[in-house]
Order: C-alpha cells, then sequence, then structure tokens
C-alpha cells in the first residue's frame, strides 16, 4: 500500500510534511484551504514534485527517483486532460500503448471503456467537441484502461455544477470498483467529500494529518478545519 | 503605413516584372539548374533550421536550459559574410572552395536562419510543455510518440511558418556563395547577379521573377503543411 514516511515538501514559502499510510480499504479525500498543499501532495505521490525529506513507498518499494509514467497511479488534473488534436480513440489509446504500438484487441478495449463512462460511440469526436463532463468521462475511461492501483484526483470535476460533480464522483467509483482502483480524491467542498470518502485527510497549516474516519471528522472537525468550513 | 510598405515592396517587383515577362520567352541558359541548386540549398537548410530549432526550443521550454536560447541567438551577432570568409579561411587548405560551396551555403544559412525559426517556435513550445507536459508525462509516453503524436501536431504551424522562412531566405541568399562559388555551379542569385553584370537586364528580370516565384511558391508550401497539420 501508499505510505507517506515522515514525507516533507519544500512549498512556496513553507514546508508540508505528512506521516501516515492509506488506510486499506476505502477511498480517501483530502480536504482544507486553498494553498494548503493538498495538490502538492497528489503531485508529489504522481510523482512531479521531489520529497524535500523523508519518502513516499508503494508495497515497500521507495518511489524516490521513478518516472510519473512508472508509478502505481493514474491523475486526473483540474484541466487539460485529453490533448486536445486527438481523438478520444486517440487519446484512450496512448494510456493504452503509451510506447504507440496498439495491440490488435486495443480498438474493442477502448470502445468498452468508453461505453462504461457513457460515452458509446463517441470514439471518433476530439475533446473540444464534448462538454466539461464528458470530458471527465473520457479521462476516466483512460484511466480504466491503464488500470494503475491508485487514481489521484486534483478537483478535475470543480467546473461542473453541483448535480453533474455528484454524478462524476459516482462514475468515478464505478471505475475505480471496475478496475480495483483505489481513489485519492483532492476537494474544497464537504459535501463531496462525505458520501465519497471514506477516510479524510486535513491539510492545513503545513501538515497533512493522519486519515481519519470522513463522518467523525466532518460531524466533530478540529480548530483548523472548524475555521476552514465555517 | 500599408501604402508606403507596399510602394516600398511593389515599385521593384513591378519593375521585375514588366522587363522580366518578355523575358520568360528568351531564358538564359543554366537557369533551370541554377534553380534546381538554389531549392536544393533552400530546402536542406530549410529542414536543418528546422530540426535545430525545435530540438533547441524544446530544451529551453522543457528543462529551461538556458544555454539552449542562447546558443539559439547566437548566429544573429555574426552576419553570413564574415561567417563565410571565416570558413573560406579554415576550409581552403583542405579542399577546393568550389566543392564546398553548397555544402557551406547550407550550413551557413542555416545557421543564419536559426534564430528566427527558434524565435517562431519557442512561444508555442513553451505552452505546449505547460499545458500539455504533466499529462504527456503521467501516461508515460515514449520520447518517439511523444514527438510523433503530441509534439509535432501540435508544433506544426509555427514550425512550417520557421521553416518556410529559412528556405525563402536561404533561396535569395547571395552572401557566402559568391566567395566559394567558381563559374560552374551557380546558384540563381548568382546566375541574376552575372546577368546583370553582362547587361542582359531583360534575362536577369525574368530570373528574378522566377527567383520571387519560387522563393515564395516553398515558403506558402512549408506553411501550408504547418496549417494542414493543425487542423488533422
Amino acid at each position: 500500500m501508499l505510505t507517506l514516511d515522515r514525507l516533507r515538501l519544500d512549498l512556496d514559502g513553507f514546508a508540508l510534511t505528512a506521516d501516515w499510510a492509506l488506510p486499506p480499504e476505502g477511498h480517501l479525500a483530502l480536504i482544507g484551504p486553498s494553498g494548503a498543499g493538498k495538490t502538492s501532495l497528489l503531485l508529489a505521490i504522481a510523482g512531479f514534485i521531489a520529497p524535500a525529506g523523508g519518502r513516499i513507498l508503494w508495497q515497500g518499494r521507495d518511489l524516490r527517483g521513478a518516472a510519473p509514467g512508472d508509478r502505481p497511479v493514474s491523475i486526473l488534473f483540474q484541466d487539460q486532460n485529453l490533448f486536445p488534436h486527438l481523438t478520444l480513440t486517440q487519446n484512450l489509446a496512448l494510456g493504452l500503448a503509451p510506447d504507440g504500438r496498439l495491440p490488435p484487441e486495443g480498438l474493442g478495449r477502448i470502445e468498452a471503456a468508453l461505453e462504461s463512462v457513457g460515452l458509446p460511440g463517441l470514439g471518433a469526436r476530439r475533446p473540444a467537441q464534448l462538454s466539461g463532463g464528458q470530458q471527465g468521462r473520457a479521462a476516466l475511461a483512460r484511466a480504466l484502461l491503464r488500470a494503475r492501483p491508485l487514481l489521484l484526483l486534483d478537483e478535475p470535476f470543480a467546473a461542473l455544477g453541483p448535480a453533474l460533480r455528484a454524478e462524476m464522483l459516482a462514475l468515478v467509483q464505478a471505475v475505480a470498483a471496475q478496475s480495483g482502483a483505489r481513489v485519492i480524491l483532492v476537494s474544497h467542498d464537504p459535501r463531496d467529500v462525505a458520501g465519497f470518502a471514506a477516510q479524510t485527510v486535513l491539510v492545513a497549516e503545513g501538515i497533512a494529518h493522519p486519515p481519519r474516519p470522513t463522518g467523525a471528522l466532518l460531524a466533530d472537525p478540529p480548530p483548523a478545519l472548524r475555521a476552514y468550513l465555517g | 503605413m500599408i501604402a508606403l510598405a507596399s510602394i516600398f515592396l511593389l515599385a521593384p517587383l513591378m519593375a521585375a516584372l514588366l522587363r522580366g515577362l518578355p523575358g520568360l520567352l528568351d531564358l538564359p541558359p543554366g537557369l533551370w539548374p541554377a534553380l534546381g541548386r538554389s531549392l536544393a540549398v533552400a530546402l536542406a537548410s530549410a529542414l536543418l533550421a528546422g530540426g535545430a530549432a525545435l530540438v533547441l526550443a524544446l530544451a529551453a521550454a522543457t528543462a529551461r536550459r538556458p544555454w539552449a536560447e542562447l546558443a539559439a541567438m547566437i548566429p544573429l551577432s555574426a552576419s553570413g559574410l564574415v561567417l563565410g570568409t571565416g570558413l573560406f579561411l579554415a576550409l581552403r587548405p583542405l579542399a577546393a572552395p568550389e566543392t564546398l560551396a553548397l555544402p557551406v551555403t547550407i550550413v551557413v544559412n542555416t545557421a543564419l536562419a536559426l534564430p528566427f525559426v527558434f524565435r517562431a517556435l519557442l512561444p508555442q513550445a513553451r505552452r505546449l510543455q505547460a499545458d500539455y507536459g504533466r499529462l504527456s508525462q503521467s501516461l508515460g509516453l515514449g520520447s518517439r510518440t511523444r514527438l510523433r503524436v503530441i509534439t509535432l501536431p501540435l508544433l506544426a504551424p509555427p514550425l512550417g511558418f520557421g521553416m518556410g522562412l529559412a528556405g525563402a531566405l536561404s533561396m535569395g541568399d547571395l552572401g557566402v556563395i559568391t566567395l566559394f562559388a567558381g563559374d560552374q555551379g551557380a546558384t540563381l542569385p548568382m546566375l541574376v547577379q552575372r546577368l546583370i553584370g553582362a547587361y542582359r537586364m531583360d534575362q536577369a528580370a525574368a530570373a528574378s521573377l522566377i527567383l520571387i516565384a519560387a522563393s515564395f511558391g516553398l515558403f506558402a508550401l512549408f506553411d501550408r503543411w504547418g496549417h494542414r497539420h493543425a487542423d488533422a
């Protein structure tokens, strides 16, 4: 599993520390004020920010120096999750075969993945021909094909309305169940977190606190979270 | 402003056109081989400048390597003639200048065009890296796949424009080649110069017309290639 061992990240003007392991079951949410370092923690796990101290371990193996593509993660960024000049099929093919050599059964798997995220038959479309929600679905379909054990979501649905966002989170849950992935979701909205994550990490004042059961944390928030929730 | 610019450009063009059109019926000997040499030189330096500028622009955009930008801009400090004189002096003991005329011209024209192609590419290369660098990395795209599927299609418009520019510049160049070329092996601008020197103005004007058409055609070809890729 994922372990953050006395991890320290040097961010703009402050350090963020984390010292805990991903709980054995359920999805995880990172919540806290903006600028607290939620995204940075996610980017460090994905391999885009090198730790200033401590280690990030996967199944006991130190991930230091591992390229983002070689890590056990798929990540959805806040935006720009699809290449604009490629069709959905071509975008998804890059997830399946990053070396450009799509296996013969690849096209069938891509179509099946599009179907399971509710975009059947749209493989020939380009991202600009899709709505924001559909783009999110396509990025999830690629994560489904990549089938990495961790799915990191950096508020990719923040631009969507509340109803659509709830729909997308339900789809994330379905996709995660289908590929057996665990999700780490960055969010600034406790309503998103409540129904989604079994455990939640509060990121505030330079510390990513150890995970706590989401319900208990939201029912009895510590001072830093109470200050944020208002 | 536009009127002034038009007069500045159109007056000599009209002169060449009026004088040259009748001359097209009486083309000077050696024109087609000269055009072929010019096209070959222009094509080669356009491709070389495009390739070098692409490598340097990607290096400058991805890793913020300051040397890449410096390396691309250095040729601005040299004039083609100075560069050519230096190469002439350095290479003369090694080989006959005539045999080196075209390769040296290609190298010098490539170097001189490099800063402009680089500058045409750099903004889009930076944007590409900022917008899609992390996505490419997170998918673990192989470097060849990334170049073929992501980088080249998204940089094709400025790359096509830059290579067109390099080709057109190289096509009309009358610098270093004059030091190296012998009586044989002239390029089209050299031929024009020789025709003028021999007071064969109609033929010189006709050859200029063909030079203009070829330069513009080459530029348009590269530029169109870039835009076709952008839509694809």
